[in-house]
C-alpha cells in the first residue's frame, strides 16, 4: 500500500523507513511550501490552526503523487491536534478522495483501537508482529539521532566562523542517516556527525545570548512555518534552546515521564491544571528558562491556538515577575517573513541592550 | 450578615446558572448576577483580555469587573468535566479561566473557584455542594441539602417542536445562542419574516444521544459535543429547512464544529450559513446577510 504522513522538520526520514521495511511503500510529500499553505487554506476551516492546514495541503499533494492510506498520531484533547485525522478525512471525503486516514491515538489509553489498526496494516504487506517490533526500534533510533544532531548544531551554529557551514554539515548527514538502516551503521553516523560539528571552526571567547523557545509543537519543529527561526537567530550569533522533541513529546505521551510533572509543578502557582496541548508545559519551561538564567524567550503558537492563548495571557505575568523579556508571536497564512524576522531583530536588540546594561547575568 | 455572592452573567451561566442561583439562595447567601451583556461591560473586557482571547471571553473579563466591587466573593468555576465520558472536558480557555482573570484582573475580591469534574455522577455534584458551603462556612449537611434542592428545581428545557411553515435551526454554543449582545437578536429577525426558530441549547442529551454512534470520536468540548449531536437531531428528527451557525471569531473548537455541521447539512442539502461574531461586528452587517439567506431559500424552494 502506498502510506503517507504528517511532514515535520526531518523526522519524515524515520518514518519512511519505518513504512518501507514494512513491506509497504512510503509516499513523502514534499517540503512544506507555499503551494502546501495555499491548498490547505483554500479547503480548511477559516480559523484551523495552521498544522490543519499545512497538513491538509501536504495530504492532497501527496494524494497527487498516488498515496492510497494516510497515517497520523491522534489525541484525546483539549487541543484540537486529536480530531484533525477524522475532519481531514470527511474534508478528503467531500473533494472526492476515498482515502483513509487512520488515526493512531495512544496505545495506552485505546490499546484495542490502536492494536487493531496497526494489525490490519501489517497484514497486508505480512509482516509479522516480531518484525515490526525491531523495525520500530529502529526507526526510534534515527528519531532520536535527528533530534541529537540537530540539538548539537543548535549550540555551535551561533559560534561558528562561517555563515552557513554548520547547516551544510548538518544536511549532508542527515542526507546519510536517510541511507542508512542498521543499528549499528546509524549510531556510528551520529558519532562522527557530532565529531565534524565540534570540529567546525569557532570564534573565540564568544558568550552568545540565549533564548528559551517554547510554543505549540509543530510550529516550534516545523521550519517552514517558523521561518527556520533557529538558524536565522543561529545566524545572527543567538543560541535557541529547543524546549520540544519528537522524542521528547512521545515519551511524555506514552511513557512515564517525569519531564511532565516536574512542569506542572513548576506552572502550579500560575495554572492550576493542565489545559491540553503543550499549554502547561509552555508555562512550566518559562519559569524552568528563567531559573537557569536564560536572557529571554520566544514563544510561538498558531494563530487561534487555544492552549497557547491561555499561556500567553499568564506568560505576560510570569515575564514581569521573573524579569525575563518573551515574545510571543501568533503565526498564520498570513505571517510575512519580513515582519517575523525585523521582530526578531527587534528583541534580540533589546536583550543585547539588557546584557550591556548589566540587567542580566549570562554565562 | 448575609453573603453576597456575585455570578458573572457570561459563559457557562446560560448553561447550569440557574442552578448555581437555586444552589447559593438555598445556601443563604445573597446572589448578585451582573446584567445582561451591554457595550461597557464588553469595552472593559475587551481591553483587560489578552488580545487574541475569543469574545465570551472578553465579555465574561468585563462581567467580572462589574461584579467585583459589588460582592464578598466571586463565583468562578473551573469547569474540566461534566459527562460521564471523561475525555470529553472544555476549551481550554475555561479550564484556564480562573488563572487568566487573576494575570489580567489582579484586584479581584475573594473568589469561590472550585474544580468541577462530575464524571456524570450526582453524587460529585453533592460533594462540590458540601466544598463549596464549608469554604463559605457553612455546614456540609446544608451544603448537600442546598444543591439536591437546587437539581430538584431545575427546569427541563422544552423542545421547540417543527412546526408549519419554515424552521430554521440555531445552532451554537448557550452564552452566544442565549446572549442578546452576541446573537444580535437573530430569532427576532427570524421569527418577524414569518420563521419558526429552533435552538440547539434545547436539545435535550435523551433526544440527541442516540446520534452518539456518528461519531467515530466525541468531539473533546462539552458545548461542541452537545451542539453536533443536537444538529444531527435537528436534521433527522425535527427536520429543520435551514440551519444557521453562530459562532466567534477565532474560536478553535468552533473551526472543527463548524465544519462538520456544514458538510452533514451539504450531505443532505439543508443550506447552511455561518455568522462569524466579534467585538466589531456591526448589526447592519447580519442582518443583510441573513435577508440574503432567507431571499435565497425562498428563491430555491420556487425553483425546487
Amino acid at each position: 500500500m502506498r502510506i503517507a504522513f504528517p511532514y515535520m522538520g526531518n523526522y519524515p526520514i524515520a518514518f519512511k523507513m519505518l513504512i518501507e521495511n514494512i513491506g509497504h511503500c512510503a509516499v513523502l510529500p514534499p517540503k512544506p511550501s507555499m503551494k502546501t499553505l495555499s491548498l490547505g487554506v483554500q479547503y480548511s476551516p477559516e480559523y484551523a490552526c495552521l498544522p490543519f492546514k499545512i497538513l491538509l495541503g501536504s495530504y492532497l499533494e501527496a494524494i497527487e503523487q498516488g498515496a492510497e492510506m494516510i497515517v497520523t498520531s491522534g489525541g484525546s484533547g483539549p487541543c484540537r491536534a486529536g480530531y484533525y485525522g477524522i475532519l481531514h478525512e470527511k474534508i478528503l471525503r467531500d473533494l472526492g478522495y476515498n482515502i483513509p486516514v487512520v488515526v493512531f491515538d495512544s496505545v495506552f489509553q485505546k490499546p484495542r483501537d490502536f492494536l487493531s489498526k496497526l494489525s490490519a496494516i501489517l497484514k497486508q504487506s505480512n509482516t509479522s508482529w516480531y518484525k515490526f517490533a525491531k523495525v520500530f526500534n529502529s526507526a526510534w533510533q534515527k528519531l532520536k539521532i535527528i533530534d541529537e544532531i540537530e540539538l548539537a548544531s543548535h549550540h555551535i551554529r551561533p559560534l561558528e566562523l562561517n555563515k552557513g557551514t554548520v547547516t551544510k554539515v548538518v544536511n549532508s548527514w542527515l542526507y546519510q542517516l536517510d541511507g542508512t538502516d542498521k543499528k549499528g551503521a546509524m549510531q556510528e553516523l551520529c558519532n562522527a556527525a557530532i565529531s565534524e560539528l565540534k570540529q567546525i571552526p569557532c570564534k573565540e571567547g564568544f558568550i552568545p545570548l540565549k533564548i528559551g523557545m517554547i510554543g505549540e509543537i509543530y510550529v516550534v519543529l516545523e521550519p517552514f512555518v517558523n521561518f527556520n527561526i533557529i538558524e536565522t537567530l543561529g545566524e545572527m550569533g543567538v543560541y535557541v534552546n529547543r524546549s520540544i522533541s519528537l522524542t521528547g513529546w512521545t515519551k511524555e505521551k506514552t511513557f512515564f515521564d517525569n519531564r511532565e510533572k516536574r512542569l506542572a509543578k513548576k506552572a502550579y502557582p500560575y495554572l492550576k491544571t493542565s489545559i491540553g496541548g503543550h499549554g502547561i508545559n509552555s508555562i512550566g519551561e518559562a519559569v524552568e528558562y528563567s531559573e537557569h538564567r536564560y536572557d529571554g524567550l520566544v514563544h510561538l503558537a498558531p494563530f487561534s491556538c487555544i492552549p497557547e492563548i491561555v499561556s500567553k495571557g499568564i506568560l505576560t505575568k510570569i515575564s514581569k515577575q521573573l524579569s525575563l523579556p518573551t515574545l510571543t508571536v501568533f503565526l498564520d497564512e498570513q505571517t510575512g517573513k519580513a515582519g517575523f524576522v525585523t521582530r526578531l531583530e527587534a528583541f534580540i536588540d533589546l536583550l543585547y541592550g539588557r546584557r550591556e546594561k548589566g540587567e542580566v547575568i549570562n554565562g | 450578615m448575609t453573603l453576597k455572592i456575585g455570578i458573572p452573567r457570561a459563559l457557562a451561566y446560560y448553561a447550569y446558572g440557574e442552578l448555581w442561583e437555586s444552589y447559593f439562595k438555598n445556601l443563604g447567601c445573597e446572589v448578585i448576577v451582573s446584567p445582561y451583556t451591554n457595550k461597557a461591560i464588553v469595552d472593559d473586557g475587551t481591553r483587560e483580555t489578552v488580545g487574541e482571547a475569543c469574545i465570551p471571553i472578553k465579555i465574561y473579563h468585563g462581567h467580572v469587573m462589574w461584579l467585583a466591587e459589588k460582592v464578598d466573593y466571586l463565583f468562578i468555576p473551573r469547569l474540566i468535566n461534566i459527562d460521564i465520558e471523561c475525555k470529553i472536558t472544555f476549551c481550554p480557555k475555561f479550564l484556564g479561566l480562573p488563572d487568566l482573570l487573576k494575570v489580567s484582573l489582579p484586584n479581584l475580591p475573594n473568589v469561590i473557584s472550585p474544580n468541577v469534574a462530575l464524571h456524570g455522577k450526582k453524587s460529585r455534584l453533592m460533594k462540590l455542594g458540601i466544598e463549596i458551603a464549608q469554604q463559605l462556612g457553612r455546614g456540609a449537611l446544608l451544603g448537600v441539602i442546598s444543591m439536591y434542592k437546587a437539581l430538584k428545581e431545575k427546569k427541563l428545557p422544552e423542545v421547540q417542536q417543527g412546526k408549519k411553515g419554515l424552521n430554521f435551526a440555531l445552532v451554537g454554543y448557550p452564552y452566544f445562542l442565549h446572549d442578546d449582545f452576541l446573537n444580535f437578536k437573530i430569532h427576532d429577525k427570524l421569527t418577524a419574516a414569518g420563521i419558526n426558530v429552533v435552538y440547539s441549547s434545547e436539545v435535550s442529551k435523551t433526544q440527541s444521544s442516540k446520534y452518539k454512534k456518528n461519531m467515530s470520536k466525541s468531539l473533546f468540548w462539552e458545548f461542541s459535543n452537545r451542539a453536533l449531536l443536537a444538529t444531527y437531531y435537528l436534521l433527522e428528527d425535527v427536520k429543520i429547512d435551514a440551519l444557521i451557525h453562530l459562532t466567534a471569531f477565532s474560536c478553535g473548537p468552533d473551526a472543527m464544529l463548524g465544519k462538520l455541521i456544514e458538510l452533514e447539512c451539504k450531505e443532505r442539502g439543508i443550506p447552511f450559513l455561518e455568522l462569524t461574531i466579534d467585538e466589531h461586528t456591526g448589526e447592519a452587517g447580519i442582518q443583510t446577510r441573513i435577508e440574503a439567506f432567507i431571499d435565497m431559500l425562498a428563491l430555491r424552494r420556487k425553483g425546487a
